[in-house]
């Protein structure tokens, strides 16, 4: 009873005060803001913690109902919410590292006005509202509930920034790619209520099939879109890169730590479904790998730090999906967690360098940062080197993990060891592309055309969070030791394996050898960055493939496509459908016929006679019309 | 009981426009529509949950030689649409500016819509349901006629009632074909027994397109919305808020409780049944894009309207419980969503001095309230999950997919193109144009004062208190019954008489 009110404490918390934020807006003081703002956050940890202490010990699922949400015939659903290990994980990071970011906010944001201020983390609580309650919900509706709320505080905190137009095209762009996703789990919903007629996940995962059936595979198919857009997974990724229009701690929470992992939660939490749907998961490891390669390429060419950081994201959500997608959920979750940690750290030091930067984000302004920014500058670097997978860092462990568990599946015609392969080279590429913005924008000597001469650290409520994530970042690691070592420490596996299951399949014993070529390699990419962009010793590779580089810089063209695809053929569709359809004929035909009545009336007034011949023909026309049909219908039926 | 709910707005129009001067219009009126507000509170409040059949019933035989009665009951269903007829007014009267209300005839009519829509909903009888419903096409054309706007308003106003007029005089020969062919030959027009024993299919077939007719063209549904746009654009924004509000509704109601049990079966040359889903269907995607292309913020919301009326009638055809139950849930969300949004785009055109959405851009910082609250209502129009329409489109659309999984899907089209004309009305007013990057308002002031505000001439600028006061109840409501539709949801058991697919 106690732990049910802890539950639903901690997802009222950052709600009451996103409330209290949005209706004092206009009035509230800065003071109390940065109080609430963050403190609601804070509390909802220790909630967290309490779950979790309760997770360790009882470690049995609870099922908390509320209320009715509704009932209508046998669609009977509670207003329910599942905590157990998995949920209580995501938890831990979205109000820990979560609280960490609003508390870094509070600096950042301070040059904001007062009710920009305030609005700022209104957003920020509801946004970490919005994603407890998709991590604890208990049924389907809530979890689409979570799912939109997400992306409405996702779309509020991109258009932050609203007298730009760049942030407000941003903005609609994430809602609306968003609002496919959440379609998508709107039908899932609806095929499994309609074949399973249940609507929570306990209800559901009783009732599913023991075997793969079409309905499994259309169920998992629909899940996985859902997961697609809102991790920002080919081909739902276009809205991603634009997302960075928001401001800087914005982008830590959102769209690196805590948001666009919600698909991989879906995919772990539906594991039921999934283990069943062979084709629908194959598919999402598939499109992780696909996705994690397409990413790295780009982020070789990007030049926005942000940018770049955005693109490395999606890449390593696409680890996370390539995990998940075979099977080892913890190895994915493993990694969602080690991302959080240090891409949160990337895009907060990111903040600090942009702060002191006077708000440029183009890194080749940058250069030189190493001798002025010393502080953020090293943990930006043990962020960099976590991210390219550098031991002992906590990314050296999460992606060895997922890489060695794919090199390590059996079977399947060899198409584990395929992901395992484009895991194994978005690695290097990954090393290239971070070692290329490391040496761009801290080493060398400054740019000539950068901002500010003699940038300052940023001050203690921004470096502090900062500091403790590069701390986290260093000793994550200790969590879990991956397959390429045969030591039995595996604490986040053995933490969540009551909810999805140990690792099917065991080690070969061979899993050091990628695992050192991996990080040989990658570590390598990482100092040729230096060659190409620093001392400019060899000559740059555009150079031999523009046409490459300027597919890179393009994106693959995913935006002109889509432009052209969708966007022109709606408005097509809306414009032609207006001037061609609707005025002409389904509003212009009644017109004429009152323009013809009015004609006919005279215009002085109502009881003229006009009128009462219209009505008389109208009611002559209409009965004996009707006589017609029924008459016919008699002869007929 | 009920007698009053329809008779005491009537009683009210009359003293407000012929008996009283000119200065009482509006607190009488106000209070007129008060206690009718009051009265359906008392009804929904003593309302029980697991009755089978009609509450608070009332009968008086009126011609017997034909056996008509005057029968009035209340059920699960039109106790809700009642209750929000009675709120809406009270909110039409309000929001009603001093210049058409001190004229009286409005608040009269206004009062006289209300007790004709109020007996739509509560007539047990099916000739007098005809007679309430010829009703309320009276006040609804006068309105139009004197109190609408721009210079096309007269012909608007024709083109209403001539094409609603249609629909009724088929009706009238559909409600006399039912007399005499359905009630196994007891010719009665008691809905109740007529439920109970419906024609055969062919008579039903006719029947229900003389019917279906008028009450598609109420809805209005896809196609028949002909008269929408130009009567949308003429009617003035606190008519609006009843006649887009709750008229549309009598049009969905009477399928429901007219259609669909009376004609359960309507096969002939084809099924009927299967018709009608797939123009709700078109008519879901085709308001969508009618709304993408409209710059006039009215028609905007106008055809948003047809969109979302076609979730409406998709889930009154789908055939089962959750569709319909989602349909009547709809029907009660889209009267709390609508008003407001023609409610604050009037403000905003009052503000502003024009109704072209293109011709407007930066205005949140100059009203950062309005803006809020505009927000709020965006998203609830759009069906954001925890708030009320994402509740009756779901339910709407699940009920769809288990009728046919296809017509779900097509369905989900208008969901994906709402935040797209929502988004583009709403960033598109108060956000910066394209291509536009101002400077970050500044520390003048809390409202954070904009380069761009200052040089523009705004008579007023931010939401009055009155305004706001107007809205709020609304927008709790929007917000209560996305997180607990259950709360309408268990009465709708209680019904007058049966479904063709029985509620439980």
């Amino acid at each position: 009873m106690a732990l049910q009110a802890v539950a639903l404490a901690l997802l009222l918390l950052p709600a009451a005060g996103a409330l209290i934020l949005a209706l004092s807006a206009l009035s509230i003081s800065r003071r109390v803001v940065r109080l609430l703002g963050p403190g609601v956050v804070w509390l909802g940890f220790l909630c967290t913690l309490v779950l979790f202490v309760d997770s360790l010990q009882s470690g049995g699922p609870h099922d908390f109902s509320y209320w009715t949400w509704i009932r209508s015939g046998a669609f009977s659903l509670p207003a329910n919410l599942l905590v157990d290990r998995l949920s209580v994980f995501m938890c831990l990071v979205v109000t820990g590292v979560g609280g960490l970011i609003v508390t870094y906010a509070v600096g950042y944001m301070d040059h904001e006005n007062d009710a920009s201020y305030a609005r700022f983390f209104c957003y920020m609580d509801l946004f970490i509202f919005s994603m407890l309650l998709l991590v604890l919900a208990g049924n389907f509706v809530f979890l689409i509930m979570g799912w939109a709320m997400v992306g409405l505080s996702s779309y509020l905190l991109i258009g932050f920034y609203y007298w730009r137009y760049s942030a407000v095209a941003a903005a609609r762009k994430a809602f609306v790619m968003n609002v496919v996703g959440d379609i998508a789990l709107v039908l899932a919903a609806f095929a499994i209520f309609a074949q399973y007629h249940q609507t929570t996940y306990a209800g559901v995962f009783g009732a599913l099939p023991r075997a793969d059936d079409p309905w499994v595979e259309v169920i998992g198919f629909l899940l996985l879109v859902g997961g697609i857009a809102k991790s920002a997974q080919l081909p739902l990724h276009t809205w991603l890169p634009d997302a960075m229009e928001g401001p800087t701690p914005v982008s830590a929470l959102i769209h690196a730590a805590t948001m666009v992992t919600a698909g991989v939660y879906l995919i772990g939490r539906m594991h039921p479904i999934f283990d069943l749907a062979f084709w629908a998961h194959s598919t999402a490891a598939l499109i992780g790998a696909v996705t994690a390669l397409v990413a790295a390429t780009i982020g070789i060419v990007q030049t926005d730090i942000k940018r770049v950081l955005a693109y490395s994201t999606m890449s390593q959500i696409g680890y996370m999906f390539l995990g998940v997608g075979l099977g080892a959920y913890a190895a994915g979750f493993y990694h969602l967690l080690a991302h959080a940690f240090f891409k949160a750290l990337l895009f907060l030091g990111a903040g600090n360098v942009i702060h002191a930067m006077n708000d440029e984000q183009d890194m080749r302004r940058y250069g030189g940062l190493w001798k002025q920014l010393r502080p953020t500058s090293i943990c930006f670097l043990i962020g960099s080197l976590a991210l390219v997978g550098i031991f002992p860092l906590v990314g050296f462990f999460s992606k060895e993990l997922i890489l060695g568990d794919a090199f390590s599946k059996p079977d399947q015609g060899g198409f584990p060891q395929v992901m395992w392969a484009v895991g194994f080279l978005t690695a290097v590429l990954t090393g290239f592309y971070t070692g290329r913005m490391w040496w761009i924008a801290f080493w060398g000597e400054p740019a000539r055309d950068r901002p500010v001469e003699h940038p300052h650290e940023a001050p203690p409520v921004m470096l502090v969070p900062v500091v403790i994530l590069t701390v986290l970042t260093c000793i994550g690691g200790a969590l879990q030791v991956n397959a390429g070592f045969d030591i039995p420490w595996r604490q986040v596996e053995d933490f969540l394996s009551p909810v999805v299951g140990p690792l099917p399949w065991s080690p070969r014993g061979l899993e050091w050898i990628p695992t050192a070529a991996t990080l040989l390699l990658g570590g390598v990419a990482f100092l040729a960055a230096y060659n190409f962009y620093v001392s400019r010793v060899w000559r740059p590779w555009s150079a031999a493939v523009p046409w490459l580089q300027r597919l890179l810089e393009r994106k693959y063209y995913f935006d002109e496509i889509y432009d052209a695809v969708f966007v022109r053929t709606m408005d097509g569709v809306a414009n032609v459908g207006d001037r061609f359809l609707e005025e002409p004929v389904i509003d212009g035909a009644p017109t004429g016929v009152a323009a013809v009545a009015e004609a006919g009336a005279g215009t002085l007034s109502l009881t003229q006679s006009g009128y009462f011949r219209t009505y008389v023909l109208v009611f002559v026309g209409g009965a004996l019309l009707g006589l017609a049909v029924i008459l016919l219908a008699r002869t007929a039926g | 009981m009920l007698t009053a709910l329809w008779l005491v707005p009537v009683v009210g129009a009359l003293l407000v426009g012929v008996v009283l001067p000119r200065r009482l219009a509006r607190p009488v009126g106000l209070a007129t529509a008060l206690v009718t507000l009051v009265l359906a509170l008392a009804a929904a409040v003593a309302f029980q949950s697991g009755h089978q059949g009609y509450q608070y019933e009332e009968y008086v035989p009126w011609i017997r030689d034909y056996s008509i009665a005057y029968h009035l009951g209340l059920d699960g269903i039109s106790l809700w649409l009642v209750l929000l007829n009675a709120l809406l007014t009270v909110v039409a009267i309000l929001a009603a500016g001093d210049r058409v209300a001190r004229r009286g005839g409005f608040i009269a009519l206004i009062l006289l819509l209300e007790g004709g829509m109020a007996g739509v909903f509560l007539a047990a009888d099916l000739l007098l349901f005809y007679v309430f419903w010829e009703a309320q096409l009276i006040p609804a054309y006068f309105l139009l006629w004197q109190w609408g706007e721009g210079d096309r308003a007269n012909q608007a106003a024709t083109k209403f009632v001539l094409y609603t007029l249609v629909g009724s005089l088929l009706a009238l020969v559909a409600v006399i074909g039912e007399y005499v062919y359905a009630g196994g030959g007891a010719h009665t027009f008691d809905l109740a027994t007529l439920a109970k024993q419906p024609p055969s299919p062919g008579i039903q077939f006719g029947l229900f397109f003389l019917f279906g007719l008028a009450f598609a063209i109420k809805v209005p549904l896809f196609p028949f919305h002909g008269w929408l746009r130009d009567a949308y654009a003429a009617a003035p924004v606190p008519l609006l808020v009843t006649f887009a509000g709750v008229m549309g509704k009598t049009g969905a109601y009477a399928m429901l409780r007219i259609l669909v049990p009376l004609m359960p079966h309507p096969v002939l040359w084809w099924d009927w049944n299967a018709v009608v889903p797939i123009l709700a269907v078109l008519g879901i995607a085709w308001g969508a894009f009618m709304a993408i292309a409209q710059r006039d913020m009215k028609l905007l919301i106008a055809y948003s309207s047809v969109s979302h009326m076609g979730f409406i009638v998709l889930g009154i055809f789908a055939f089962n419980q959750q569709g319909q139950q989602g349909a009547v849930l709809q029907m009660v969300n889209h009267g709390i969503i609508v008003p407001a949004l023609f409610l604050l785009v009037g403000w905003i055109a009052v503000r502003t001095g024009t109704r072209d959405r293109t011709r407007m851009k930066d205005l949140a910082p100059r009203m950062p309230v309005l803006a809020g609250v505009f927000m709020v209502v965006t998203l609830a129009a759009l069906g954001l999950p925890l708030l009320n329409s994402f509740a009756g489109e779901f339910m709407t659309l699940l009920g769809a997919w288990q009728f046919s999984p296809w017509l779900a899907v097509a369905g989900c089209l208008g969901l994906l193109l709402a935040p797209v004309y929502m988004l583009r009305l709403y960033q598109g007013l108060m956000y910066a144009a394209p291509g536009e990057q101002l400077p970050p308002p500044g520390d003048h002031g809390h409202h954070g004062a904009h380069p761009a505000a200052e040089t523009a001439t705004v008579a007023r600028t931010d939401l009055a208190g009155g305004e706001l006061a107007l809205l709020v109840p609304l927008l709790v409501l929007m917000g209560l019954l996305g997180l607990y539709p259950y709360l309408l949801t268990q009465a709708m058991n209680s019904l007058g008489y049966p479904l063709p697919v029985p509620w439980r």
